[in-house]
């Protein structure tokens, strides 16, 4: 979920390439959609929408958490951190993030329920 | 909507209501931070790792480098926005109605002044000068026409600025993202400031109970 056009374009061009299925929406009411009508297994979540926040949608879905929740966003203090563990973020990455660390939450992921996440 | 702390014409310069204006303003500036440049520059941070990677070459075939480019001259494009918008706009020591008249002739703006040039209100020292000077400096800022005009009746001052064929939605945007620099300046010096879907005004003094009971202007 990530309503800035070029960063939701490139993580789905990068996650389609290392063999995930993904869809990407642009606003929370296509978020909390998405996620009614099909199980996910990775949320990747920009904080800051035009109508809510990450921290909105999953505790909208909260009832059926993702294995993988990461939540992406220019704020990065202590509090939005500590926000985004309360929400069920399992990781919380600082703009502009590294795909390193996309890919590190993926292997903590798959380690902690020995299943391959999101292919 | 009025600011709960309008002071009907009597200028707040406590020393709370100052530092609450400066954190209000800190926190704005923050968010127009986040919803461009580091947004812009998120996108060009991820595409420069795609290229390192090699990813991208064979689902477009011309994904990168061009693509790079622009991203980064957009983050610059709107680098150049904030930098403009921050930018102190001094009115040069004249008074408002002669600095907003050459504001809006440098930008094709056009431009109604019924208050003479002397009115003490409206002097380069005066608070509520520099605070309709900033307005109309960053409001009309960009491509378009708008229509601005300043005016006196029954001792209230009113300024706006009204869209014509302006692209409204780039213009909003950018209101919108002004919009507490502007209610945070408006409420230091005891005026109104309501922004429309074409339109952006200020009334000073700031009227008592609703905006219904202001004189009419024009």
């Amino acid at each position: 979920m990530e309503n800035h056009a070029d960063t939701a374009k490139y993580l789905q061009l990068y996650l389609s390439e290392t063999g995930h299925q993904v869809d990407v929406v642009s606003t929370l009411t296509g978020g909390i959609a998405a996620l009614s009508g099909k199980n996910y297994e990775v949320v990747i979540s920009d904080l800051g929408l035009p109508d809510g926040t990450g921290w909105d949608l999953l505790k909208a879905t909260a009832h059926q958490p993702p294995l993988l929740a990461i939540a992406i966003s220019g704020y990065g203090t202590s509090n939005d951190r500590k926000r985004s563990r309360q929400a069920g973020f399992h990781f919380h990455l600082l703009k502009p993030f590294n795909l390193d660390e996309i890919d590190h939450a993926f292997r903590e992921a798959e380690a902690q329920t020995a299943l391959p996440v999101g292919t | 909507m009025i600011p709960s702390h309008s002071t009907n014409g009597q200028e707040d310069f406590s020393p709370l209501r100052l530092i609450s204006e400066l954190e209000e303003q800190q926190e704005w500036f923050a968010q127009v931070l986040h919803r461009t440049l580091c947004q812009s520059l998120s996108g060009a941070n991820l595409l420069l790792q795609l290229l390192e990677r090699g990813n991208g070459a064979s689902t477009a075939d011309a994904l990168p480098w061009q693509d790079l480019r622009q991203s980064l001259s957009g983050s610059m494009q709107e680098l150049h926005g904030i930098m403009d918008w921050l930018r102190a706009h001094p009115m040069a020591g004249i008074p408002l109605p002669i600095a907003l008249r050459e504001l809006a002739a440098s930008r094709g703006v056009a431009f109604f002044c019924d208050i003479p040039e002397a009115c003490p209100a409206l002097q380069p020292g005066s608070a509520l000068a520099r605070v309709i000077y900033f307005l109309a400096s960053t409001g009309t800022w960009g491509k378009g026409r708008l229509q601005m005009q300043l005016s006196h009746r029954n001792g209230v001052i009113s300024f706006f600025l009204k869209s014509e064929d302006f692209d409204k939605t780039d213009w909003l945007q950018r209101i919108e993202l002004l919009e507490p620099a502007l209610q945070s300046r408006a409420r230091i010096v005891g005026a109104s400031f309501t922004v429309t879907s074409d339109e952006i005004r200020l009334i000073y003094p700031a009227p008592r109970t609703s905006l219904e009971d202001v004189p009419c202007s024009h």
